[in-house]
């Protein structure tokens, strides 16, 4: 380890004794690179306006406003950030997907089954039934609005055909 | 119905645009100092936590790796299944029939079929509680209940058996 003051020498350190968090004297380099990748993840959705996510969109292809992970052959910069992205629950990975959603305003810029802008999931995971049975899946929260979702609109529509679908109706 | 009445109190507001909010930050949004702090100080100190009781010398091997696989979601659960291509999208409802996709934690814990067997555990061991939300919470809960090992190391017995 170190050297003199002239003859200066890299000192070494295991990788697993660098990891470790700050309490044990490591530098929490995993939890650190974690947090950055999470900024990525940050911007993928609300600073879109950059070349970087044009050059993403031709690499990896958008669809419903969600960048695709892109198979296997990808480059682990990617790879981590999707997985920060789309891990959900209460394991350690969710700590991005639970601590982020949709301020709904006017609803035109949000996709009413995609995003997560009303409860802890995307609406398409929590009423899953009726999201199969949608016709337009990339609705915006606007659109759903304008055809009413009291009486006789876009969401009661489509739940009583789930209730003529028979008996699956259980997710609703 | 249940997704009409949360829709129910809805009132969208016409001058103000749609944006991402950050729950730490809800002002200026996401933040590498504030992401660090909730990874250093919250999420995995649990883990470090179980590490001890998952590779504990008088557990057997195969008990391990079970809880090793349940605690980081590796297990062939029918959600994880999906994502890995095996079945298709039809197939993931949980087999007790009540709606649910089967990810580990519904499986485990939320099932009103399978998540109910821990209250009938609980008599068998001579505890009683109740069960926590995470499956983290879950595990050490369990794995404490009991300081003699030989209960422990049953605990986790019928945790494989679960499988």
């Amino acid at each position: 380890m170190g050297g003199s003051e002239d003859n200066r020498k890299i000192p070494w350190i295991a990788w697993s004794s660098i990891c470790l968090r700050k309490k044990y004297e490591g530098l929490g380099l995993r939890e650190f690179n974690l947090a950055l990748l999470g900024k990525w993840c940050w911007r993928l959705l609300a600073d879109r306006g950059g070349f970087w996510y044009r050059v993403l969109v031709a690499r990896y292809s958008e669809e419903a406003g969600r960048l695709e992970v892109g198979g296997r052959s990808v480059s682990s910069w990617w790879r981590g950030i999707t997985k920060i992205r789309d891990k959900v629950g209460d394991t350690e990975g969710g700590w991005f997907t639970k601590r982020v959603a949709r301020k709904v305003g006017d609803g035109t810029n949000t996709f009413f089954w995609y995003d997560r802008w009303l409860g802890d999931v995307p609406l398409c995971r929590q009423f899953s039934c009726l999201f199969d049975l949608a016709m337009n899946k990339l609705s915006t929260v606007a659109n759903m609005f304008s055809l009413g979702w009291e009486e006789g609109g876009g969401v009661k529509l489509e739940e009583e055909v789930v209730g003529l679908g028979g008996g699956d109706s259980s997710g609703v | 119905m249940e997704c009409r009445h949360l829709l129910n109190n809805i009132v969208l507001q016409p001058d103000v645009s749609d944006r991402w909010q950050w729950y730490l930050d809800i002002e200026e949004g996401y933040t590498v100092c504030g992401a660090y702090h909730i990874l250093t100080t919250q999420v995995s100190p649990l883990v470090d936590l179980t590490e001890d009781l998952i590779w504990h010398k008088q557990v057997p091997l195969e008990v391990s790796i079970l809880a090793w696989r349940l605690l980081r979601d590796r297990l062939p659960t029918k959600n994880n299944l999906l994502r890995r291509g095996i079945i298709q999208v039809e197939s993931i409802r949980c087999m007790a029939g009540c709606g649910h996709d089967k990810s580990t934690s519904h499986l485990l814990l939320h099932c009103d079929i399978f998540g109910s067997l821990w209250q009938h555990i609980r008599p068998w061991i001579d505890v009683s509680g109740d069960d926590p939300h995470s499956l983290c919470d879950h595990f050490i809960q369990f794995t404490h209940y009991i300081d003699d090992l030989k209960t422990r190391q049953y605990s986790l017995h019928l945790l494989k058996n679960y499988r």
